[in-house]
């Protein structure tokens, strides 16, 4: 059930304070976030699917998936899934969320967001990182 | 894993867990035998699956095999039928108006939802799936 429509890759740096990097101690994970689209299993529905990975190793990560709608030139949250947080990831594994609602019409974009910790320390960055826009999804 | 691999796999745990799968095409419901709890999952294609449960509990779960853990969407699943699964209607504190949802669901690998919030909410964990008598 793997699937890839359209991504965007950011890179999160995570790494303890005060130790080396590229002595172990630094992870990096990556977030994409998959355009907008019609659910093929269960039409009506519009999903928006991010996926988080990271190397090589890390305590544990957590990764949040919204959907957002063009609206007066601004976008707009319509949609969140439930945050899902992984203990002792797989080393790059990548581990999805998707959120979904009722198809209607719109420009939409999923938006994702990652973040990790390794030995107790949150990863620096969490920015959210954002799918091509898709105009009608479920047309 | 293909939508009857699925159906197969959540037919086999709900008999591990005393309950019967009920199958129509791209739906499958999950029952407690005696007292009617169930659980509805739907094809979602690429995306997995869709799970249904309670009053509020509804997400999106990865259906991929992995060598060394269940499938997301069954450790969901089997989350729900053995109690390890909350949801919580979140209150406005000045007037006790529902005003949102929240569901916590921890299985051996982590947890869905459960963001840290400190409103205030009534809580409910959705009951275990009686165990069959051996």
């Amino acid at each position: 059930m793997a699937g890839i429509v359209s991504t965007v890759l950011v890179g999160v740096g995570c790494a303890a304070p005060n130790q080396p990097d590229g002595a172990g101690n630094t992870a990096h994970c990556f977030v994409r976030a998959h355009s907008p689209h019609e659910s093929h299993g269960s039409p009506g529905n519009i999903a928006g699917k991010i996926d988080i990975s990271c190397r090589p190793r890390i305590d544990s990560l957590t990764g949040l998936a919204k959907l957002q709608m063009l609206q007066s030139g601004d976008w707009v949250d319509v949609a969140e899934a439930n945050p899902r947080e992984v203990s002792n990831p797989k080393q790059g594994r990548r581990y999805a969320v998707t959120a979904s609602m009722p198809c209607r019409s719109g420009t939409f974009r999923t938006a994702g967001r990652g973040y990790g910790y390794l030995n107790g320390v949150r990863s620096a960055s969490a920015t959210w990182t954002y799918s091509k826009p898709v105009k009608n999804p479920c047309e | 894993m293909t939508w009857p691999d699925v159906v197969a796999m959540l037919q086999q745990s709900a008999g591990r867990h005393g309950g019967r799968a009920f199958v129509r095409e791209g739906v499958v419901v999950l029952s407690a035998e005696r007292d009617g709890t169930s659980i509805t999952v739907r094809d979602a294609g690429d995306d997995g699956v869709f799970i249904d449960a309670g009053w509020v509990t509804r997400l999106v779960a990865e259906a991929e095999d992995n060598e060394d853990e269940p499938p997301y969407c069954l450790q969901i699943v089997e989350a729900i039928m053995t109690g390890r699964a909350e949801e919580s209607a979140v209150v406005d504190p000045e007037t006790g108006t529902w005003i949102d949802t929240a569901i916590t669901i921890r299985t051996p690998y982590g947890t869905t939802g459960g963001r840290a919030d400190a409103r205030p909410r009534y809580t409910r964990t959705l009951p275990a799936w009686p165990v069959r008598p051996s």
